[in-house]
């Protein structure tokens, strides 16, 4: 999986907020919506290695996708000296946005995913961000997945070695990265950072930082030390060499001859000789600027006065969410002008790469995805009021826009449906947008001069934008032309100018890492003067001038991301250090990359869904009850995993007789790719049952029938589920006289939101509701007649970064003939009273919940190696409630305290003890219980 | 003979031995036989008379255990075949019939080497690396420890060479049981060494190319190459020809070590070549065949073909069989390049065939073995 940095909070967000799991409630689902926006008409691209799937609208960029992976496979193939010998389905997408809604991974995808690949069935999954550099360098780093994996594999079938004998993550990416693409300034300044500041992770302590981005980084960086003292080829070898040892360390040892603790210390040694001079000639931010936004992750600032009043505005996330803020430069706390991640409206803010501006001292306006695309918004910050958005019909992605002088047009990067990111101006008050650029080049952060007659931005347009290379180019408002402000082999990003528009700060990567600089320009807007302005050990980025002409900018130190400044930097401009600065001369536009040619219409076909397996189970169980059951399950989907079926086989008979009486076959489909996902099966079951909520009655069931079920979601937080089920049922207890008939038909719909932040064990923050009204009726023998009202509610009130306050209330209500009953007690509810112990047709239940971090980390040290567990929660608890089928029995209740050990991050271990409040809660347990379970917080 | 053998083989069960070998025929392969990678001392990979296309299969076999690279031997009509779970295969070449085996309770990733009775076969067990075998009587002759050895064994007359891969030559007296020499090497070895009958060449994961005095190890000359060396060098008279994972070919005089001529080829060549006459054949990771000049160092010719290359050619008269990943065995004209004839097996070759008298036989990665023999 790629990630890239520009998300890194995203990433962080993981780690410290794995808000993206979802988990069933114990009655009712909830869950945020992966929405199927776009109705994509696909299309298969047949190169000589792979399968391109794209939609027509970017075929360009498809056929550049496939040139781009015909070469990484002929580069590949060559590193590993391997071949793939079937065919590589490379799914593409035009941009994030639409790679968000892809089905071949379930769950959701965060903004910092680049791309994927999926092993089971080896699909490579890939959306472009509008540059090619980028685009060549994922597409490069999942194929080095795919030759990895078809390589591992091949070791462990040829030597019969257990299949779990994987190489570790830090290898696993590093060695895609180090195959995919050079040492780039984000990297370098990842690890400079960790070097100089004390949190490097040597590889024999690397799982603690896995799945971070700076865990990519330094396994790309041990991997490309490895090669650089132990050959290119160790690395190859390590591949080969799996067999050679229980564990990688041990395969290392046959390979390098060394151990992860001896290559460490080599490895060390190493980057402390060449990070550790810079500390002679390079400052820390702390030495040279003064902070102004310390905590969290924030980036993207923007100059705010307002009378003599002065703020940042930036993008921030404190809490997990990421928000825009606004912090008065004389102090103080900052505010939050816009909550985002939680509502339709600012979905997601694409953190660090989208700027901010703000026209007079009146509007802001910035981006968010909102639905099927971004929107620009405008903000009216004297009043904090929301003005209105402004949608584009063929644009997906926004980026940082930037006001005319005179407030009546906006200039903006977007990506539009072909993957191609250019230039667009929109006029304010008619809507009227022009494109400005229009290109294969990746054009980026455009800055409206402040006489307003042209416009800088950063694009790959250059020569050297094949690798990445970005540079400053100018584009005139009256020729309509572009023209170079640099053309060199260094990066310079985020162009902004100073109130007087004499000055224009930018960033340029020319030390390893971003740094600030200053241009001065002639009267021909030809460059003149390149002054520094930083020269920091880590970087500096997103350079805005105040009014005064102090710069804030944003800084990455001590793995954070702060805003810091340096005051009235421009009246001190002769003193600034002056660059070296060569005058482009090239010509404007120098490179292209060749479409790959398509030879014969069987070449480029529409898509056709082909059905692959995606599971296969069998499973015998002996029950001393129900004895043996046997039975298996399939599911299949197509390569997009748009369509899904699941089967269904088991039989329950004990004897020969009861063979053709005991089969249950349920067959379902789902089909995706739809706004309105739908389901549909048919089912048989027929043999023992004991049912749960009727735990003294055996019986023998036969059912059949079938269902139709479909959700549309209104948004990603909200949802409407409605089915209909349509069943002969007929029963008979076994240990009684007792036979009933039934033809059910069911009738049920849900409304759901959530917009709930999950932290290491449950939800901290948002809320999250589910109504369901459902009736159940037997249109035959009018055997079975009742309804359903089910209500649940959970709200969490945050407290501070990891404290929450949660509370939930529920109430079930069945009525009516046969209406099934409901259970109560234990873990995940009416805590301290015996599991599932209290049952009725009616429930009402509220739970109260002080979550907090308890111990950060418990680590164990033993000779063979060091074990964390990593973080325990607590929790102070109240539940109350009950359930009862026709007499109210009284209230029950519990308080007490809990334990929440999060394993692994699939499943949280939960230790309660406490009192009962019984009789009716009037009196307390006159001891204490202790239950120990399994399962989120609610 | 056969009696005894089996009441040896069983004797040595019965009483704990730690080898077990199963071989009902004593087997004696000679000198001009395929005893050896890349057939022979000098790895020319050249047999005289012409297998030629069509071929057609005379017979398929399960080789239980897996293979990867490293190649077969052949001689006295049965090809030895070693695999990556611990047995050598004794398989009788006309039927197709495994007759006996080695267990050599360790992996062997490398071809195994003959010198009349006694088999050679590198092993990855520990302190052991070496393990010679006695074919007439089935009976392990003697254990030799040399640190790793990842490439195959080198027997020029009496003596057997071998390259560990922590850089270390050894070369021990076979009959004899004896070490003659050894030489410590700056760097690691990969790729197998070649002999001219005077001297040895090896080639390091340095880049660097080391020629060594067969009888007394002491190194005579060096010439370095711009990367590491995997392929297995072979010997054109005079020349030594040495492909080099910087993607050229490098040619040096056996017996002062001076370049005679590199050429660029543009791909790496882990595997290494076959002499057809004046031409060295060689496959790359680009999955062309490439035919070189052998005075000159000229690209005769170049075809491609789909799958990389990382198996020894064979040339038999003037055809030369090049296995690729890809599956296919391919014939090439060996002045021409034009492909003559092809068949797809199941996986990935990447053991390096071997012409077995009349007969091309090629193991693919899904251990299934193959053998072909002449329409004609």
């Amino acid at each position: 999986m790629k990630r890239s940095f520009l998300n890194i909070t995203a990433v962080i967000g993981l780690l410290v907020f794995p808000s993206m799991r979802e988990i069933q409630a114990q009655f009712l689902p909830f869950g945020r919506n992966k929405i199927s926006y776009a109705q994509f008409h696909w299309r298969v691209l047949k190169t000589e290695h792979f399968d391109v799937y794209y939609y027509p609208e970017m075929l360009d960029l498809a056929q550049r996708g496939a040139t781009f992976a015909e070469e990484a496979y002929g580069d590949l193939r060559e590193k590993f000296n391997f071949s793939i010998n079937h065919r590589i389905p490379l799914i593409l997408y035009s941009s994030p946005i639409h790679f968000q809604q892809t089905n071949v991974s379930p769950g959701f995808i965060p903004e910092g995913v680049g791309g994927f690949f999926e092993f089971l069935k080896g699909r490579v999954v890939i959306p472009s961000n509008g540059s090619l550099a980028n685009f060549r360098h994922v597409i490069r780093h999942e194929l080095v997945h795919v030759f990895m994996h078809n390589r591992v594999e091949r070791v462990i079938v040829d030597y019969g070695i257990p299949g779990d004998r994987y190489p570790p993550l830090w290898f696993v990416e590093g060695l895609a990265e180090f195959f995919s693409t050079e040492w780039d300034s984000q990297a370098e300044m990842v690890l400079r950072d960790a070097v100089l500041n004390g949190y490097f992770t040597p590889i024999s302590r690397i799982g603690a930082i896995a799945g971070t981005f700076l865990m990519y980084k330094e396994g790309q960086a041990a991997l490309m030390f490895m090669a650089e003292k132990y050959g290119h080829e160790s690395i190859r070898l390590l591949l080969e060499n799996l067999w050679k040892g229980k564990t990688f360390n041990d395969v290392m040892k046959a390979t390098i001859g060394k151990t992860f603790r001896e290559f460490d210390v080599e490895w060390e040694y190493y980057l402390k000789k060449k990070y550790y001079p810079l500390l002679a000639d390079y400052r820390e931010p702390g030495d040279v600027s003064i902070p102004v936004v310390t905590n969290g992750f924030n980036s993207k600032p923007t100059f705010y006065q307002r009378g003599d009043s002065t703020y940042v505005v930036y993008i921030g996330n404190l809490t997990g969410y990421t928000s825009i803020y606004m912090k008065s430069l004389r102090g103080g706390k900052p505010v939050r002008l816009i909550q985002g991640e939680k509502t339709d409206e600012f979905e997601a803010f694409h953190i660090f790469q989208s700027r901010m501006s703000i026209y007079g001292d009146s509007v802001l306006v910035f981006v968010t995805k909102s639905g099927a695309s971004d929107v620009l918004h405008l903000y009216d910050l004297p009043n904090r009021k929301h003005l209105r958005n402004l949608r584009f019909k063929d644009l997906v992605m926004l980026g940082s826009p930037s006001w005319s002088p005179d407030g009546t047009r906006i200039v903006f990067s977007a990506i539009n449906k072909a993957g191609w990111n250019d230039l667009y101006i929109v006029n304010v008050r008619t809507e009227e947008l022009r494109k400005i650029t229009n290109d294969i080049y990746d054009d980026r952060d455009p800055a409206w001069s402040p006489d307003g007659s042209w416009i800088v931005f950063t694009s790959d347009r250059g020569s050297a934008g094949t690798h990445g290379v970005y540079n400053l180019y100018g584009y005139d408002l009256s020729t309509r032309l572009v023209y170079a402000v640099t053309d060199e082999n260094t990066s310079y990003y985020s162009p902004a100018w100073s109130a007087d528009g004499k000055t224009l700060a930018c960033t340029n990567d020319r030390d390893g890492t971003q740094n600030i600089f200053f241009f001065r320009f002639d009267n021909n807007r030809r460059p003149v003067e390149l002054r520094r302005v930083t020269r920091l050990t880590t970087a500096a980025f997103d350079p805005v001038f105040t009014a005064k002409g102090s710069v804030l900018f944003s800084v990455f130190d001590h793995f954070q991301f702060q805003i810091r400044g340096i005051n009235e930097v421009l009246e001190a401009y002769d003193s600034l250090e002056v660059i070296p600065f060569a005058a482009p001369h090239r010509p404007l536009t120098a490179w292209d990359v060749p479409p790959y040619g398509v030879q014969s219409a069987s070449s480029d076909m529409p898509y056709k869904r082909r059905y692959q397996l995606d599971l296969a189970q069998s499973q015998i169980s002996t029950d001393p009850v129900f004895g043996t059951i046997g039975g298996a399950a399939l599911s299949m989907s197509d390569v997009l995993g748009n369509d899904q079926y699941y089967f269904l086989l088991y039989n329950t008979a004990q004897t020969a007789d009861e063979i053709l009486s005991s089969f249950s076959i349920a067959v379902s489909r789902i089909s995706l790719n739809t706004r309105t996902p739908y389901a549909y099966g048919v089912y048989h079951y027929s043999g023992r049952r004991y049912d749960l909520t009727d735990p003294d009655v055996y019986f023998y069931e036969r059912a059949f029938g079938g269902y139709f079920a479909l959700s549309y979601p209104l948004s990603k937080f909200y949802r409407i589920e409605a089915s209909v089920k349509l069943g002969n049922s007929d029963k008979s207890a076994i240990f009684d006289v007792r036979e009933r008939k039934a033809v059910l038909l069911t009738n049920s719909v849900s409304f759901v939101k959530d917009n709930a932040l999950y932290y290491w064990t449950g939800p901290i923050d948002g809320n999250r509701f589910n109504i369901t009204l459902s009736y159940t009726t037997d249109i035959q023998y009018s055997n079975v007649n009742y309804y359903s009202v089910l209500l649940d509610y959970r709200r969490y009130f945050r407290i501070d970064q990891r404290t929450a306050f949660a509370s939930r209330i529920e109430l079930l209500y069945n009525h009516g003939e046969e209406a099934r009953r409901y259970f109560l007690g234990g873990s995940w509810d009416l805590r301290g009273w015996p599991f599932w112990s209290i049952r009725g047709t009616k429930v009402w239940l509220t739970s109260h919940e002080l979550r907090f971090p308890l111990l950060d980390n418990i680590g164990l040290n033993f000779p063979f190696g060091n074990v964390s567990l990593g973080l325990i929660r607590g929790a102070l608890f109240f539940d109350a409630g009950n359930a009862w089928d026709a007499e109210y029995p009284g209230t029950r209740g519990s308080i007490g305290f809990g334990f929440r050990f999060n394993l692994l991050g699939v499943l949280v271990l939960r230790y309660d003890l406490g009192k009962r409040i019984e009789n009716n809660f009037t009196s307390l347990q006159s001891g204490l219980f202790q239950q120990f379970f399994f399962g989120w917080d609610f | 003979m056969r009696v005894s053998i089996i009441v040896l083989a069983i004797g040595m069960t019965l009483t704990g031995c730690r080898t077990i070998i199963n071989l009902y025929e004593p087997i004696i392969v000679s000198d001009n036989e395929w005893n050896m990678l890349g057939r022979d001392a000098r790895h020319s990979g050249f047999v005289v008379n012409t297998i030629e296309p069509p071929l057609q299969l005379e017979w398929t076999r399960d080789v239980s255990g897996g293979v990867t690279t490293g190649s077969p031997v052949y001689g006295d009509g049965v090809l030895m075949i070693p695999t990556l779970s611990g047995f050598i295969s004794f398989v009788d070449i006309v039927s197709g019939d495994e007759f006996g085996f080695i267990n050599l309770r360790a992996t062997t990733a490398a071809a195994p080497a003959v010198k009349d009775s006694l088999l050679v076969a590198p092993v990855y067990a520990g302190e052991i690396s070496l393990r010679v075998y006695n074919l007439k009587n089935a009976s392990l002759y003697w254990e030799i420890q040399t640190g790793t050895v990842e490439t195959a064994p080198l027997i020029v007359d009496r003596f057997l060479v071998a390259a560990s891969t922590q850089g270390v030559m050894y070369c021990f007296d076979l009959p004899e049981t004896t070490e003659v020499w050894r030489t410590n090497l700056p760097a690691r070895i990969y790729a197998t060494p070649v002999s001219d009958g005077a001297r040895v060449v090896v080639a390091c994961s340095n880049g660097v190319i080391y020629g060594l005095d067969l009888r007394e190890g002491k190194i005579l000359w060096k010439q370095p190459t711009g990367a590491a060396v995997f392929a297995t060098p072979v010997m054109s008279d005079s020349l030594c020809i040495v492909p080099s994972l910087d993607e050229y070919v490098y040619a040096v005089h056996s017996r002062t070590g001076a370049l005679a001529w590199k050429t660029f080829i543009g791909t790496k060549a882990y595997s290494g070549g076959a002499l057809a006459d004046s031409l060295f054949i060689l496959g790359g990771t680009n999955e062309t065949v490439y035919a070189l000049n052998v005075k000159t160092g000229s690209i005769a010719w170049s075809t491609r073909r789909r799958g990389v290359v990382s198996t020894l050619p064979v040339v038999a008269g003037s055809v030369a069989y090049v296995g690729f990943q890809s599956g296919f065995l391919v014939a090439f004209d060996v002045q021409t390049g034009n492909i003559l004839w092809e068949n797809r097996v199941e996986g990935r070759i990447r053991m390096s065939p071997v012409a077995a008298g009349d007969r091309i036989v090629v193991i693919s990665e899904r251990s299934e073995m193959y053998c072909w023999k002449s329409e004609q």
